[in-house]
């Protein structure tokens, strides 16, 4: 049924100030989203380490074995095992110790060894709060996401933010879905070339009708992250399990075994992952035991997620035996429908359900979506050009277009530079502040000079800092190429070359713009 | 109840809902935030409270428990667009009203 005329315009207003009331946010969070899909490339790439391979292999149960013997049985509560460099596993321990009051507080134990020779590479202990968690080269990747993630804005107050950033983008899509009658044709239709008012509303039709369904998936699995434990968890612990939220995350996770005396040996590691193996067809990724050594122990498989599957496969095996008890799912007690819904937001929001191609899918649908959001809000201001509040929202939209990929970029460069004094992470984060900030005194300071005419300099400047930002990388320490091709970590080589070819592209962009304002110029008749 | 005190009492309810529809279609503009903006949030927030308790538990024991958090972007977005589009913005007061007792009675009946 079509809509009624004031309908459709109430719609187009709904449709247009969410989108700018919320701009800076929303295109904060699709663009970091759209770079973070590359997570774990960029982790690579930046952190000069080659990939990790699975440490799962003959043997391994051995150097397990060996270090566990080193901790005392409170702290194996739970043992978390996973890959962490070419030839590196990271094991971690954590149990409750008694505190000098009587009660109980967690506490930790992490080694990283060479998963071939046992030797121990570094070890931490202390409470959550003094475990590095995160590993320290792979700050930046880090760094990235937790932009896209909570916007570094600590607490559940973050999640809100970015929760609000997915609603909106919902409430676009459905609106535009409803504003645009000729939504089937529009797929088909060219934008009309020029800066004219309907080449700019063509170009965002056209991306926006593209992305449609892809912003559907994002904004839903989005939202649901976001909001998952910022707000379904309190507002269903208060609902359901009178405000007790630990109880109401106990009713949807699998039980772990309790703590009892009785000890006993464990069953043969290499011999559970090579049946795990087997079951999944396909190699393990992590691998989480509870109560290492005791007479109830239970050992969890996680497996790699192989070509055309889209859940990963979970094996429970007895940890005294080594029988395979059954399949675990990630919540609840069997496979249900609310698990297979949970489980397929993962691979949905990542788009990491096929390696590789499915990723540069998701990045290119993610830019897609980031251009939406400027074509719109480019839209949106041309049709107010002659407003002069309106003219000063031009240039921060600019500023903030070109200006967050610069600071992105700027915090790579204060990542390799900060490797030299050990000093990465704060130099990351100086470096991302500091380009933001030069960016808003770059704009004030030139408050006289054309819009335009400043966009092509950020260009510029960040086809030239992408440009040589590979350079940088190879000469502050990290993977040569040649080692990195030796090592199988092509994400090194592939990340340069991206690197490279869009600073090529933001050139070319700049020398195009440049072009066309001179044609424009050229064919203006004189005073 | 008499057949003839029936039809007063429609007539006197009749006259009420057109009185409030009129009143309401007044301030149109006002409404329509209020229903777009907190009613909207109320009436998703609401049901996130209230599916748990009314939807089926499933072979797993989590249905009713992860499914409302899944379908909560939907819900709200739903609420949202639904007062933008409709002229009818009492027939809407009086659902989103109707929907927030409704959800209120099953959460209160739930803690009690």
């Amino acid at each position: 049924m079509p809509l009624a005329a004031p309908a459709k315009k109430r719609l187009i207003s709904v449709h247009g100030w969410s989108a700018t009331v919320l701009a800076i946010l929303l295109y904060v969070v699709m663009l970091t989203g759209t770079v973070v899909v590359l997570e774990d490339e960029i982790a690579y790439w930046s952190g000069g380490k080659a990939e990790i391979e699975t440490p799962f292999k003959d043997g391994f149960g051995d150097v397990l074995e060996h270090y566990a013997a080193q901790v005392p049985q409170p702290l194996r509560e739970e043992l978390i095992v996973t890959g962490s460099g070419p030839a590196s596993a990271r094991l971690m321990f954590h149990g409750h110790i008694e505190t000098q009051e009587g009660g109980h507080e967690e506490f930790y134990r992490v080694f990283e060894v060479n998963s071939t020779t046992g030797h121990l590479l570094s070890a931490q202990a202390g409470r959550a709060e003094d475990i590095e968690f995160q590993q320290p080269h792979h700050f930046l990747a880090q760094f990235w996401r937790e932009m896209h993630v909570r916007l570094h804005v600590p607490g559940a107050l973050g999640l809100y933010l970015t929760g609000i950033a997915g609603m909106a983008m919902l409430v676009m899509a459905v609106t535009g879905v409803l504003i645009h009658r000729h939504i089937i044709r529009e797929i088909f239709v060219g934008g009309r070339p020029g800066n004219r008012l309907v080449s700019y509303r063509d170009r965002h039709n056209l991306v926006g009708v593209w992305s449609l369904p892809f912003a559907v998936i994002l904004s839903i699995t989005g939202t649901f992250y976001s909001f998952a434990t910022s707000l379904a968890l309190p507002v269903g612990a208060i609902s359901a399990f009178n405000g007790d939220q630990e109880a109401a995350l106990a009713a949807v996770l699998r039980a772990t075994p309790p703590h009892i005396e009785q000890q006993s040996d464990m069953a043969d590691f290499d011999q559970i992952i090579e049946r795990a193996e087997k079951e999944a067809n396909a190699p393990v990724e992590l691998v989480i035991a509870y109560n290492w050594g005791l007479a109830n122990s239970e050992i969890v498989t996680r497996h790699v997620l192989m070509d055309r599957q889209l859940l990963r496969t979970q094996l429970l095996f007895d940890g005294n035996t080594g029988a395979l008890r059954e399949q675990v799912v990630s919540i609840g007690d069997q496979p249900s429908f609310g698990n297979a819904l949970l489980e397929l937001m993962a691979p949905l929001h990542f788009g990491d359900f096929a390696g590789l191609p499915s990723k540069i899918v998701w990045v290119l649908l993610g830019a897609a979506m980031t251009y939406t959001i400027v074509s719109g809000l480019q839209l949106w201001l041309r049709r107010r050009s002659d407003d002069p509040a309106w003219q000063s929202g031009a240039r921060a939209m600019m500023m903030t277009v070109w200006g967050l990929p610069l600071a992105l970029v700027a915090s790579a460069y204060g990542f390799f530079l900060g490797g030299l004094g050990n000093a990465q992470e704060a130099l990351t984060v100086c470096s991302f502040l500091g380009a933001l900030t030069a960016c808003i005194l770059w704009e004030r300071i030139a408050r006289k000079t054309p819009v335009e005419r400043l966009a092509f300099r950020m260009i510029q400047c960040l086809g030239l800092s992408l440009l040589v930002l590979p350079l940088v990388r190879l000469q502050m320490g990290g993977t040569p190429w040649a080692e990195a091709a030796q090592a199988g970590a092509g994400s090194v080589l592939a990340m340069d070359v991206l690197c490279a070819g869009l600073g090529f592209s933001c050139l070319a962009h700049a020398r195009s713009r440049q072009q066309r304002r001179n044609t424009h110029e050229a064919a203006a008749p004189a005073e | 109840m008499t057949q003839a005190d029936f039809q007063s009492w429609a007539a006197v309810a009749k006259r009420s809902w057109i009185d409030v529809t009129e009143r309401i279609d007044g301030r149109a503009y006002v409404w329509r935030w209020i229903l777009v903006g907190p009613l909207a949030f109320v009436v998703s927030i609401l049901s996130l409270a209230a599916l748990p308790h009314v939807l089926p538990e499933g072979a797993g024991g989590v249905n009713h428990l992860i499914v409302p958090t899944i379908i909560l972007p939907v819900t709200w977005t739903a609420a949202i667009v639904w007062p933008v589009t409709t002229e009818k913005l009492a027939t809407c007061l009086a659902v989103y009203t109707g929907l927030i007792f409704l959800c209120l009675l099953v959460v209160m009946a739930a803690l009690l």
